[in-house]
């Protein structure tokens, strides 16, 4: 189990790697597909961010209603997929970590690998038991959007794995190959 | 028209086996998604809708067998 900060520091990119355990404690920024539209008319007018990118982390995510007593009702990972071909535009920015559902393009992978930074693979579904690694939470840009706005997010010890590191590696390496194989082989 | 009908037959699948692991819920919204569900599914303590079951276990396929508890 490795326990990293957000944000990153290169030497911590530098010591994942693909297939790692991790708990990740600091400040991590919400973002779904109408936050991406937006950023990127930013982002073509040459325009800064509304939250802080150097070396920021990413977190795919929508937050539900919160429940008495909690900062927000649950916090579950999103299918990154969707956003894939916004993360030229996010590593360009500065950002160095994505944390989301499902796999992402090969495009993704060669561009973490060239940028050196991180994809991270949090428990689809879970929600609610993500919400408890949660601390603090509260909108920092495009509040218009309601759940969709841009999140500040405080996290403390959240688990997540490595799914793609910065030397473009990837938990489904093995698989990958396996497939490639057989696909020649036909 | 036959494509229609190899969809639903998977469905109905699912709705067969869920019995085996999962319950009626008593609430009918979803700790996880907050979406209006039918069943809930445990796993250790974490309850889990219909919808938010299918999710977990595609993490559970795509972290290679990892689970939330790996990291406890
Ligand atoms: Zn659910």
């Amino acid at each position: 189990m490795k326990l990293i900060k957000s944000p990153l520091e290169a030497k911590d990119i530098f010591n994942l790697i693909a297939g790692d355990k991790v708990l990740i404690s600091g400040t991590v920024y919400t973002l779904r597909d109408s936050a991406h539209k937006l950023l990127l008319q930013l982002f073509k007018e040459g325009k800064d961010f509304p939250f802080p990118t150097q070396n920021a982390v990413i977190y795919y995510a929508a937050p539900t209603p919160p429940k008495a007593g909690h900062p927000l009702g649950s916090l579950g990972p999103t299918t990154a997929s969707r956003m894939d071909v916004y993360v030229p535009m996010l590593l360009e920015k500065g950002i160095r970590g994505m944390i989301g559902k499902g796999k992402r393009s090969d495009e993704v992978r060669e561009l973490l690998k060239q940028y050196k930074a991180v994809y991270f693979l949090a428990a689809g579904g879970a929600g609610a038991y993500l919400a408890q690694f949660v601390k603090d939470a509260k909108p920092v840009a495009f509040q218009e959007l309601g759940p969709e706005a841009i999140y500040e997010v405080q996290l403390e010890g959240f688990p997540a794995i490595v799914a793609i590191d910065g030397e473009g590696r990837s938990i489904w390496d093995e698989e990958e190959e396996k497939e490639k194989e057989n696909k020649d082989k036909i | 028209m036959r494509k229609k009908k190899k969809k639903r037959k998977i469905r109905t699948r699912f709705e067969d086996w869920l019995p085996l692991v999962g319950q009626l819920a008593d609430k009918p919204e979803c700790p996880n998604c907050g979406e209006e569900r039918e069943w809930s599914v445990f796993i250790e303590k974490i309850e889990f809708c219909e919808h938010c079951f299918l999710d977990y276990l595609e993490f559970l396929i795509l972290s290679q067998g990892l689970s939330i508890f790996d990291f406890l």
